[in-house]
């Protein structure tokens, strides 16, 4: 029996605590661990910001583009009136007669606003940071497009055939996301948002038909 | 009593773990994380590849836009020969020159996607009654082979009817 007499000094001894090197290979699998587990928790919560990030910008794009558009198709009387780089003014069907609408950019309000004749402003499509126009027009009547330029007037010299938009669509995301280098897009200097680039082309499809 | 008369090492094998079962823990902590770290970054890689094919159909509808405005000089669309870039930003340029000048525009944008580039190719003929085919491709490891395009090459295309 064991407990009358003492055990043996080196037994027990081995059985109470951890010798130092145990203890040190311990903590540093322990911080190796910990190291690899809040990395892998960072990287999952960027990889999830992307992810929103990527599948807004896409949709958004897609409904941006859609909008504008489905508004702009079917223009009755003159059609497209004038413009300049941040408005545009046509002519579109509204209840059986034919009405003139303005677009516009409305920086205060970062979207792109809608006005019949004789109404108000609308928000028509919101969660946009800039809006630029350029015109594309044929001014010696051969059905080419000889000029892009900025601004447009209807007359008998110049034929308006395509209308090149470029929109920057504002996605308000985390912070976190910034230290990324995330593709085409690029950050707002003063807020937590990616700006997007959307850009497509309007072709008049009754010119030179 | 009983309990006292059991030998030591028995007593200390119930108190905690082999250094074998912390070993094989811990390796299976590591696949574990391997795993998902691989998961995670063909996740990325599949998002990226996403974005790219977005970006090359909106790439694509504009360059068809232009394809219609200069019925002519398609082939040149794709041809990235010395430009004026201020035919794009007001100036008066003929056809051909505007052309070029659209050439030189979709080579910059396609410095977006690793080793872009635009083929426009007229099926058949190029009068009216032909099929003009806009394509484009580029360096995608998770692209799969296609009737038109091998492993590793993303191609997207678009048929005109002229």
């Amino acid at each position: 029996m064991c407990a009358p007499k003492p055990c043996p000094l080196a037994l027990a001894r081995k059985q109470q605590g951890f010798s130092l090197l145990e203890v040190v290979l311990s903590a540093g699998l322990a911080s190796l661990m910990m190291m690899a587990i809040s990395a892998g928790l960072v990287q999952f919560n960027h990889h999830k910001l992307l992810a929103q990030v990527v599948v807004r910008a896409q949709s958004q794009g897609q409904l941006a583009v859609a909008q504008v558009l489905t508004d702009w198709q079917g223009l009755c009387g003159l059609g497209v009136t004038s413009g300049a780089a941040h408005t545009i003014t046509l002519m579109r069907p509204y209840q059986g007669r034919c009405m003139q609408y303005d677009y516009g950019y409305d920086g205060r309000g970062h979207s792109l606003t809608r006005r019949r004749l004789g109404g108000r402003n609308s928000g028509f499509l919101a969660q946009v940071e800039a809006m630029e126009l350029y015109y594309g027009v044929d001014s010696n009547r051969d059905c080419r497009i000889d000029q892009w330029r900025h601004r447009y007037q209807i007359d008998e010299l110049a034929e308006l055939h395509q209308v090149r938009v470029f929109l920057q669509l504002r996605l308000p995301t985390s912070k976190q996301l910034r230290v990324a280098q995330v593709g085409q897009w690029s950050w707002h200097p003063d807020e937590a948002i990616v700006l997007h680039p959307v850009n497509f082309i309007w072709r008049l499809t009754n010119v030179c038909r | 009593m009983h309990l006292v008369q059991l030998p030591w090492p028995q007593q200390s094998r119930q108190n905690g773990l082999a250094l074998i079962e912390v070993l094989l823990s811990l390796g299976l902590s590591s696949v574990m994380f391997l795993v998902l770290f691989t998961a995670q970054a063909y996740s990325q890689k599949v998002l990226i590849y996403s974005q790219q094919l977005h970006f090359a159909n909106g790439l694509l509808d504009q360059v068809a836009n232009q394809a219609w405005a200069y019925p002519k000089h398609f082939q040149l669309l794709a041809s990235a020969s010395t430009s004026d870039v201020q035919c794009l930003h007001g100036r008066y340029c003929a056809p051909e020159a505007m052309t070029q000048a659209w050439a030189a525009y979709w080579q910059s944008e396609l410095q977006q996607l690793p080793n872009g580039a635009l083929s426009v190719l007229c099926l058949s003929s190029c009068l009216p009654g032909g099929t003009l085919l806009l394509g484009l491709m580029w360096s995608q490891t998770l692209a799969p082979a296609t009737d038109d395009c091998q492993r590793g090459v993303a191609c997207v295309h678009l048929s005109l009817a002229l």
